[in-house]
């Protein structure tokens, strides 16, 4: 007789908004009682950090980890590092809000399989776990494809800020003059100009609006350290 | 607010959710839908799904049966949160309304009770607390997670805790003052001439003690008049 007992896929979950994370979690194990692979949540985090030590401990590992980038404490970027670091096989699906090309190409830099945006629908979902566990990656389509093998390849490299440019990002944001910024980071006016047209050069923007409204909205630069309205 | 009839069946409380996250949003549709049936007296069904503010009303105005309780996230494409939730507000002022989103912003919390908010939700809730704030908004009109909370909206009502008093011309500047348009453009835009655009530049700058095109920005993100947008690239500003 074959054996016929289904395959169980057991999935970690980092995600710190408890209601979001219980809602997919729901949504997999409901989705998965049409498939031939049951799945299983066996782990829920709330933090990236919580998600480590969880890992450390458990018996067995999973088989499939989905990992929220923008996390406080330890972000989806820095907790992908420490994952590779400690499991190196351990197969990884960034999952996150951000439909950001900048975003994807850190993820994947870092050694994530796979990349899930919020609002892709439940049987996206289920096919970026159900790939990732069967052949050890997911892209949405042809394009993320082709540019998952580009950084892995080594052709596309993200964009990385150095230490003074993200120093520089929350002054970006205040009332103060670039003149006024230089005297508060004891540095010279020409310096702080060359902080800006790299950091407009990276990030793909032409104004310091622009550059400000980018920062708070991809979580670079935290709303609360701007000056209170 | 409904008063429960004296009847044997268990009122149905319908449930609307606007959200463009989908797998967000179906998620905890269906574990809002499954927790509701351990509630001895309700069932809760979310009956409606919508993927931004537009799908939302219009599902509401051709619905047979209109919800009780509307869950808005405020980050959306198209009609933001806040549109949204003045819009529902002005047709069917009885519906219950929670706002439902990441921002733990009190100027956001503010803005959305001013705009006939019943209760303003975070998504790191649990789901017994959005089901006990679901519950709370039908039976009694309003949701408070603690008599903070309670206090605050009561001082809102009150109007003993306000927005920044800000005209609907100078509100039409902070919204294109957050894009790479030039001022010129600006005022293009806005139908009026680059003097008159300087005027309300300058009326601001001074109403609000800054210097720079950049603070007036960020006033604009911090206080939800341009809610921050999680979902896209910073370049440029959707609109």
């Amino acid at each position: 007789m074959r054996n016929s007992t289904p395959t169980t896929i057991r999935v970690a979950y980092a995600d710190d908004h408890a209601m979001v994370r219980e809602g997919l979690c729901e949504l997999l194990t409901k989705m998965s009682a049409r498939t031939e692979e049951k799945i299983e949540v066996c782990i829920q985090a709330s933090t990236g950090l919580e998600l480590l030590e969880k890992l450390e401990k458990a018996k067995e590992l999973p088989d499939v980890c989905l990992l929220d980038i923008h996390m406080p404490g330890l972000n989806g970027f820095d907790t992908m590092v420490e994952l590779r670091k400690r499991w190196q096989h351990l197969r990884v699906l960034a999952i996150t809000v951000f439909e950001n090309e900048h975003h994807l190409i850190r993820m994947i830099a870092r050694g994530a399989d796979g990349f899930i945006v919020k609002n892709n629908s439940g049987e996206q979902l289920l096919k970026g776990v159900l790939s990732v566990y069967n052949t050890g990656a997911y892209y949405a389509d042809q394009a993320t494809m082709k540019l998952a093998h580009a950084v892995k390849t080594g052709r596309i490299r993200e964009p990385r800020l150095t230490q003074l440019e993200q120093d520089f990002l929350p002054f970006v944001c205040t009332d103060l003059t670039y003149d006024e910024i230089a005297e508060k980071m004891g540095t010279t006016r020409p310096s702080i100009d060359g902080l800006r047209v790299s950091l407009f050069r990276k990030l793909e923007v032409a104004t310091r609006t622009a550059l400000a409204v980018y920062g708070i909205k991809t979580g670079l630069i935290p709303l609360e350290l701007t000056p209170a309205a | 607010m409904r008063i429960p009839l004296t009847s044997t069946e268990p009122p149905t409380i319908r449930v609307a959710y606007a959200d463009d996250h989908a797998i967000v949003r179906e998620g905890i549709s269906s574990l809002i839908t499954r927790r509701s049936l351990l509630l001895p007296n309700e069932t809760i069904v979310v009956d409606i799904q919508a993927s931004d503010g537009d799908d939302l009303l219009s599902q509401i105005e051709s619905a047979t049966h209109k919800p009780d309780v509307c869950l808005l996230d405020i980050s959306m494409p198209g009609r933001n949160g806040f549109d949204t939730m003045l819009e529902l507000k002005r047709r069917w002022p009885e519906m219950g309304v929670l706002a439902f989103t990441v921002f733990d912003i009190e100027h956001y919390l503010v803005r959305m009770m001013i705009y006939g908010a019943n209760g303003y939700m975070l998504k790191n809730c649990s789901t017994d607390e959005m089901v006990a704030a679901i519950l709370s908004v039908y039976h009694y009109g309003v949701y408070y997670p603690d008599s903070e909370t309670m206090h605050l909206y009561e001082a809102i009502k009150n109007g003993k805790v306000g927005l920044p008093a800000i005209t609907y011309k100078e509100m039409e500047l902070l919204k294109l003052v957050c894009t790479e348009m030039t001022w010129e453009e600006i005022a293009n835009r806005l139908e009026v001439s680059e003097e008159a655009v300087e005027a309300y530049r300058t009326n601001l700058y001074r109403k609000l003690k800054v210097n720079t095109r950049t603070a007036l920005a960020m006033f604009a993100l911090q206080t939800g008049i341009v809610p921050i947008d999680i979902n896209r690239h910073g370049n440029p500003i959707h609109y």
